[in-house]
């Protein structure tokens, strides 16, 4: 049933760069076994032997650094084309110079595929996929096919109650349009498992299972695995999970019991092509945001050394508005590098860097980046911090995030009195409150706060639009972290943001690490 | 007086050329590359005091240009990475041995200068 791992030969003398190559195949979730060899001569060696040895045999690909000792990658590329059999074998050229694939086309070799090193790691990762679901299964396993039209669908089936899962098969075997593939399991750890094996176009998932229940099913799952599309089951009368489990990633969901065969066909359908978008919007806000960086910079230091008077004097009504192109600039980098934090975020694709450091210095720091801009408002920026260090196990830079986020907020919202941060250690969680004497938050509108652009309409009248994005992201990253966030507001009298993160546990903490996974 | 030299390795002319005009209004001493081959030649030839560098660059890019300095060069004049926030860069970021502090694109001025000043006193005290 499952495909065999890949087969990588890895010619290459440098470690760096196999530990590089080895994390992208990680990230990518390709199973592979890698053969590394570090030397031109051993590896022709290797590949001839491979022919005719029961020992190993030939690679899926061969990835091939041309700067190694002994026999070079040129030789080593000329030794392969002449064998009509190594030949055939997929060669990824591993370089990290255009001239040496200047010296390829001069040398007309007849490579299929190169890729350049380390900036190029992500096209690394992609071309080894490529490979991965192009390649021939073995003992007439049928190949996984994205195109659905073609007919050919491998469901995983994650459901531990019988007469619901065999409901189920029914249903697919109705339609007789498809070519349909499932495997069913039990057990959510072995859906997990299933997954890293082999490849699926969808997963059906029942979540509540032996070993794991609820949301979090879904949330371990999308963590081990967040490419392929999942549709969530749920019971009668129980919309509302499905519903939260839609906006935690599942591609959609279905209720037990209300299922047409042709309305489950369609949600399958709609799940695939739906998480391709998704793919889609990830890979288009990377570019934008890449292809972006460059005239952003150029545009805000041009502006920056005009308004500071390096390039002539300025006038009061000149820097005036160069005040504002800056501030607007300022937001544009903002929203830019928000949409790409919280695509990732949506997606699972960010992980969680942990590192052991005092909460109240990061407050302290986060605070005075923020002095001036209160002091500009005639606000108060107030903190109450423990006298000794609060030490946490976390992603120090993405805490720091959530307190600029929060801190953002207050200083947009408020326009007398004051900002305060309060730090505290509670039983077994650190607590974090930030509060001020702002506008305040409609009731109504508290439930649509953590959502992704809700731009509330009472705050919108006032002219203050963010990104939309900031307290889903705040919401997002305090939960990777395993801790929560709530809010508290009374219109006219101010706001209260609660946050709370475990506190260090020995040196480490089992949840969080599994969503680094 | 004896000015400290900076290399910038930027392929993107513009930039090269607003940080350059920065740096030598506060004093420096600024040469410029537009590509990781000219980079290494010009480090080779005029033996900077802090070297400026993009990750992404054409012919030999900011990652390779690093390593062949800290490697075969045996040199350690401080650098510091200058690359735009992008996934790959998130993950390559930390792994990259050899350079001395990051900084992403877009960049504020001021800290761009604090970190140089940083860079190049920590490198004078050894």
């Amino acid at each position: 049933m499952n495909m065999r791992p890949l087969d990588i030969l890895f010619i290459e003398d440098c470690q760096e760069d196999i530990d590089l190559a080895k994390e992208v195949l990680r990230d990518e979730k390709i199973k592979n076994r890698l053969k590394i060899i570090n030397n031109g001569e051993e590896a022709v060696a290797y590949l001839k032997t491979s022919k005719s040895s029961q020992a190993h045999f030939p690679p899926d690909v061969i990835v091939l650094d041309l700067n190694i000792p002994k026999k070079n990658g040129f030789e080593v590329i000329k030794e392969i084309i002449n064998d009509n059999e190594l030949k055939k074998i997929p060669l990824i050229i591993f370089t990290t110079s255009d001239l040496s694939v200047e010296a390829l086309e001069k040398y007309k070799l007849d490579f299929r595929q190169y890729v350049k090193k380390t900036i190029d790691f992500h096209e690394f990762g992609e071309a080894v996929k490529t490979i991965d679901q192009k390649r021939q299964p073995q003992q007439n396993e049928f190949m996984p096919k994205k195109d659905i039209n073609k007919g050919e669908l491998k469901i995983l089936l994650v459901e531990d109650n019988i007469e619901d899962a065999e409901l189920i098969e029914q249903l697919i075997w109705m339609k007789e349009k498809y070519q349909w593939k499932t495997q069913r399991v039990e057990r959510l750890e072995e859906a997990l498992k299933c997954l890293s094996d082999g490849y699926f176009d969808v997963v059906v998932l029942d979540l509540f299972l032996p070993d794991s229940r609820g949301l979090d099913t879904l949330n371990k799952l999308i963590a081990k695995q967040s490419s392929t599309p999942v549709v969530v089951m749920t019971g009668l009368n129980d919309e509302t999970i499905g519903c939260q489990a839609v906006q935690k990633g599942a591609q959609d969901y279905l209720v037990k019991g209300q299922i047409t065969s042709d309305m489950f066909i369609r949600s399958l359908e709609y799940a695939i092509e739906r998480k391709k978008l998704e793919r889609m919007k990830d890979e288009l806000l990377s570019y934008v945001n890449h292809e972006l960086s460059n005239p952003l910079t150029i545009i805000k230091e041009s502006i920056s050394q005009i308004a500071e008077g390096l390039l002539g004097d300025v006038n009061a009504k000149q820097k005036h508005f160069l005040g504002t192109s800056l501030s607007s600039i300022n937001r544009l980098i903002m929203i830019t590098e928000d949409l790409l934090l919280s695509t990732k975020l949506e997606l699972g694709k960010l992980s969680i860097e942990k590192e052991i450091f005092n909460l109240s210095e990061l407050v302290r720091e986060i605070m005075a980046t923020f002095q001036a801009s209160f002091a500009q408002k005639g606000l108060e920026l107030k903190s109450v911090l423990p006298s000794e260090a609060i030490k946490l196990n976390a992603d120090r830079s993405r805490i720091g995030q959530v307190l600029t986020n929060l801190l953002n907020n207050a200083l947009k919202y408020t326009s007398q009195g004051d900002v305060k941060i309060i730090v505290e250690e509670k039983g077994n969680v650190v607590q974090c409150v930030i509060s001020d004497t702002g506008q305040g938050i409609a009731e109504e509108d508290i439930p649509k706060l953590f959502k992704k652009y809700e731009q509330l309409l009472s705050h919108k009248r006032k002219g203050q639009n963010g990104t939309g994005l900031g307290l889903f992201i705040c919401k997002t990253l305090v939960e990777l972290h395993a801790g929560r966030i709530d809010v508290e507001s009374h219109l006219g009298i101010g706001t209260k943001f609660i946050f709370t993160l475990p506190k260090m546990q020995g040196d480490i903490d089992e949840r969080a690490e599994d969503f680094n996974n | 007086m004896n000015a400290q030299k900076i290399l910038i390795i930027e392929d993107e002319f513009d930039i090269a050329q607003l940080i350059k005009h920065r740096l030598e209004l506060e004093g420096y001493r600024v040469i410029t590359a537009a590509d990781g081959e000219d980079g290494l030649a010009q480090f080779i030839k005029e033996r900077p005091d802090l070297i400026l560098l993009d990750l992404n660059l054409p012919k030999i890019n900011g990652y390779e240009v690093c390593r062949r300095i800290r490697r075969d060069q045996h040199d350690d004049t401080p650098i510091l990475m200058l690359t735009s926030k992008s996934e790959i860069t998130d993950r390559i970021i930390g792994r990259v041995k050899g350079a001395d502090c990051y900084m992403f694109k877009p960049f504020e001025a001021g800290q761009l200068l604090k970190e140089i000043k940083s860079l190049l006193e920590t490198a004078n005290d050894q």
